[in-house]
């Protein structure tokens, strides 16, 4: 996909089929939507570019996805973070208030919930 | 001294009891004087010489009534006199010989003798004489005396009846009146009177109204029974008679009347049975009770003789046993127990070797025709004198409780399914999010194709009209549209979508499928299990659920199929897998842990061993694991039953589990199994 020089959006899952399905619903917004496997690419990706959000699973090999949205919101406070799970009751609060997220969204999910979260993350009209 | 005028009638054997002096004792018979020997020859009946070596061997020769007389020989007369004052009066008559002064004579006489002779020219003619003077006069007086005596002790013992019987006795006249009594009537029934004792009272004064109508109530039914046997009457006074040792309490006595010989004079016999009536009350009361108790248990009990016949049932093991049938005495209790599946009856083996059980589980036809599992406790049943005379047995229904276990290991296993939630919802909620977003896009994508077809529908239709210019204006919006929709993307992306969500599709029909595999109960019966199999699919779950943070390695050795309860095996698997997958969890480190799973047949054994690189169990903890309900793990996270429903399900295959940790080294759990596993009785 060519970039649409909108917002950069990151999106994080260690799912190729679940990345692969975000950005067919995420195809016509007005956002550059990128994608990693993984906490250790997408962190490769943030130090080399800025993005304006990250969206990040929370199962991920080696790390959970509250940990390194934790971690982007010491390095990157301005990138805003959306976390996206499909089991989140089992997260203690501390964890979410202390990854300050804008938003939980669960999977499987809601698309146009989807797409008005990333676009209110991002400041744009819903 | 004088000697008979009339001819001697003969007396048959003289018995004589001959004293001598101390010193000739020894000299053996016959130990008297020269004189006396002869003037005995000359008695003309035959003599039956005795000897008293004491004066108490004397006195009780002299018990005996057949000794005719006692001959003192040449006794020193002190001793003499002492011997004559202790003979009693009423024995045989004692002659004393002496050879000293006639003061000497007069001495014994006085002390008792019945004569004296002293040694004179005319001794021997005058011994016999006076002999045979004493033995006849004796003889006549004798029978007397010996009938008074014996009449003397019928009375003594009569007297002692009387006053020691623990009974009142009383003579009464035809006019009521007491003539006689004994002191126990008089204790129960004290005088109020100040008259003497000796004035006749009437019974009427003495006793109780009750007690008066039933002496002559029994007197009544001893006439229309005329069986010429004392009449009983049981009768209870509320009030006492006086005593004031029973304190007012109610009384209940006995009454017996017999009318005495001459007629007129009846013989009461009235005894206080107060004690044994409420001894046989309470005995009564004990009895109902206990009966209650046993036919109230919940329990069945029944009790069987040696040969196994039913005795006694209560009310519980009637119903068991015999539904409607009631009385099930004297049937085989063998009837009830079979050898279905091996099952057995732990009575017949109580009263063929006297072993016990307790609560040994087996089986039994019910009286409905089903076989039941029921739990039996039997022990031998011990008569008074120490002797097996057959078995007690208590049995309880267990379905119920069976139906409750199995509930309970079912729900167990639930919850270490449980424990995987957060797995399984994100196992099974990836491809459900993706195939959701895939479908909508895909609907989109179909509306897109569908713009398309549309256009091209028109290109068709002005192709068939063959209006050129139609044509090309239908082209080229054909061409805008294709350019809108994207629709090189749209066709390949679609078939795309269409490929993942059916791989997302196919995840989660298989991690349901392992999922409805696992939570499957269990058949009653054992049957052969590939152990191998068990453990991979079930670990297959575990990895499914765990991967990112787990890494499994497998080795598998070639196992015999065992007879086991697959399904509880594979929770037993279930359990550790899950242990050691939040073992690992709890370390919180960066790169995957380890769990390793190995199998192998060894000797008559089968070892699967299952181990983690997880943070391992404190020393502290590592005793208790296997108790129920013990857990370090926070609220939510286990139930504290995994380990010990796996302990219990591995000690019902004939197994045994191990464990070896080290902290921040990691856990390793054994389970061996046995080849051939014991009966399914025990623990079921």
């Amino acid at each position: 996909m060519s970039a649409t020089d909108g917002p950069r959006v990151l999106i994080v899952d260690d799912d190729a089929r679940v990345l692969s399905a975000l950005r067919r619903t995420l195809r016509r917004e007005p956002f550059d939507v990128e994608t990693a496997n993984g906490a250790r690419e997408a962190l490769q990706r943030l130090e080399a570019d800025r993005f304006e959000l990250v969206i990040s699973d929370q199962k991920m090999p080696g790390t959970t996805g509250v940990e390194f949205l934790k971690n982007v919101r010491s390095r990157w406070p301005d990138t805003k973070r959306i976390l996206l799970s499909g089991w989140t009751s089992e997260i203690p609060a501390t964890d979410l208030d202390a990854a300050g997220l804008h938003c939980v969204l669960a999977k499987p999910w809601d698309d146009a919930e989807l797409r008005g979260s990333i676009r209110s993350a991002v400041g744009l009209a819903p | 001294m004088s000697a008979s005028l009339e001819p001697p009638l003969p007396l048959g054997v003289i018995r004589v009891v001959v004293v001598v002096p101390e010193s000739e004792k020894d000299e053996g018979l016959p130990p008297m004087s020269v004189e006396t020997t002869a003037g005995l020859a000359r008695l003309g009946d035959p003599v039956e010489l005795l000897r008293a070596q004491s004066p108490a061997e004397l006195e009780a020769m002299l018990e005996d009534p057949s000794i005719d007389l006692v001959l003192l020989d040449r006794l020193d007369i002190g001793v003499a006199c002492a011997l004559l004052q202790a003979i009693s009066d009423g024995s045989a008559p004692s002659v004393v010989v002496c050879g000293g002064p006639e003061e000497d004579a007069l001495e014994a006489f006085r002390a008792g003798a019945s004569d004296c002779i002293q040694y004179g020219p005319d001794f021997e003619s005058v011994l016999p004489i006076v002999l045979l003077e004493q033995v006849r006069s004796w003889r006549a007086a004798r029978q007397r005396i010996v009938s008074e005596r014996r009449i003397r002790r019928l009375e003594d013992l009569n007297a002692a009846i009387v006053l020691g019987m623990p009974a009142a006795l009383a003579v009464i006249d035809p006019d009521g009146l007491i003539v006689t009594e004994n002191p126990e009537f008089g204790r129960l029934f004290p005088s109020w009177s100040d008259a003497p004792s000796s004035t006749p009272e009437f019974l009427a004064a003495r006793v109780p109204e009750a007690v008066l109508d039933a002496v002559e109530r029994a007197e009544n039914q001893r006439r229309d029974v005329d069986s010429g046997l004392d009449a009983a009457e049981l009768v209870r006074v509320e009030t006492a008679g006086g005593n004031e040792d029973d304190g007012g309490e109610p009384r209940a006595y006995e009454v017996r009347r017999r009318r005495l010989d001459d007629g007129d004079r009846s013989l009461l016999l009235i005894s206080d049975v107060t004690e044994s009536e409420w001894l046989s009350e309470r005995l009564e009361a004990l009895r109902r009770d206990t009966r209650d108790i046993i036919e109230n248990i919940n329990s069945a009990l029944l009790v069987v003789d040696l040969a196994g016949r039913i005795t006694f049932t209560n009310i519980a093991a009637e119903l068991i046993l015999g539904g409607e049938q009631g009385d099930l005495r004297g049937r085989q209790i063998g009837d009830w127990f079979g050898n279905e599946g091996g099952a057995t009856n732990p009575i017949e083996d109580c009263l063929c070797d006297g072993r016990r059980s307790r609560g040994t589980e087996t089986l039994l036809h019910r009286a409905d025709g089903q076989w039941i599992p029921v739990g039996v406790s039997c022990s031998p049943r011990i008569d008074a004198e120490g002797n097996s005379c057959g078995a007690v047995a208590i049995f309880q229904d267990l379905s119920e409780i069976k139906e409750l276990e199995q509930h309970v290991r079912q729900t167990e296993k639930m919850a270490s399914v449980g424990q995987l939630a957060a797995g399984v919802a994100h196992e099974v909620n990836n491809p459900m999010g993706f195939i959701h977003a895939n479908l909508n896009q895909m609907s989109e994508y179909l509306g897109d194709l569908n713009k398309y077809v549309e256009g091209t529908n028109r290109l068709r239709q002005a192709a068939s009209e063959g209006d050129l210019e139609l044509v090309r204006a239908a082209a080229a919006d054909l061409d805008v549209i294709s350019r809108e929709i994207d629709l090189d993307y749209v066709r390949a992306d679609f078939e795309k979508a269409l490929l993942e969500s059916s791989e997302g599709a196919e995840r989660i029909r298989h991690i349901v499928k392992d999922l409805r595999d696992f939570s499957r109960a269990d058949l009653p019966e054992r049957v052969p299990a590939d152990l191998n199999q068990a453990l991979d699919s079930t670990a297959n779950i575990v990895f499914t659920m765990m991967k990112h943070s787990v890494q499994f390695e497998k080795d598998y050795g070639e196992l015999p199929k065992i007879d086991a309860y697959p399904m509880q095996l594979k929770q037993v698997f279930m359990n550790l897998l899950v242990n050691a997958y939040q073992a690992i969890e709890a370390r919180g480190g960066r790169e995957p842990g380890v769990i390793r799973i190995e199998t192998r047949a060894v000797d008559d054994e089968i070892l699967i061993r299952i181990s983690d690189t997880g943070v391992g169990i404190d020393p502290v903890h590592l005793a208790r694991i296997f108790e129920p309900f013990f857990t370090t793990k926070a609220v939510g996270a286990g139930t504290g039953l995994g380990l010990s429903t796996s302990f219990k399900i591995i000690e019902r295959h004939g197994g045994r589990i191990l464990v070896d940790s080290e902290v921040d080294r990691g856990t390793t759990f054994e389970v061996w199994l046995p080849l051939t596993p014991p009966p399914p009785s025990s623990g079921g």
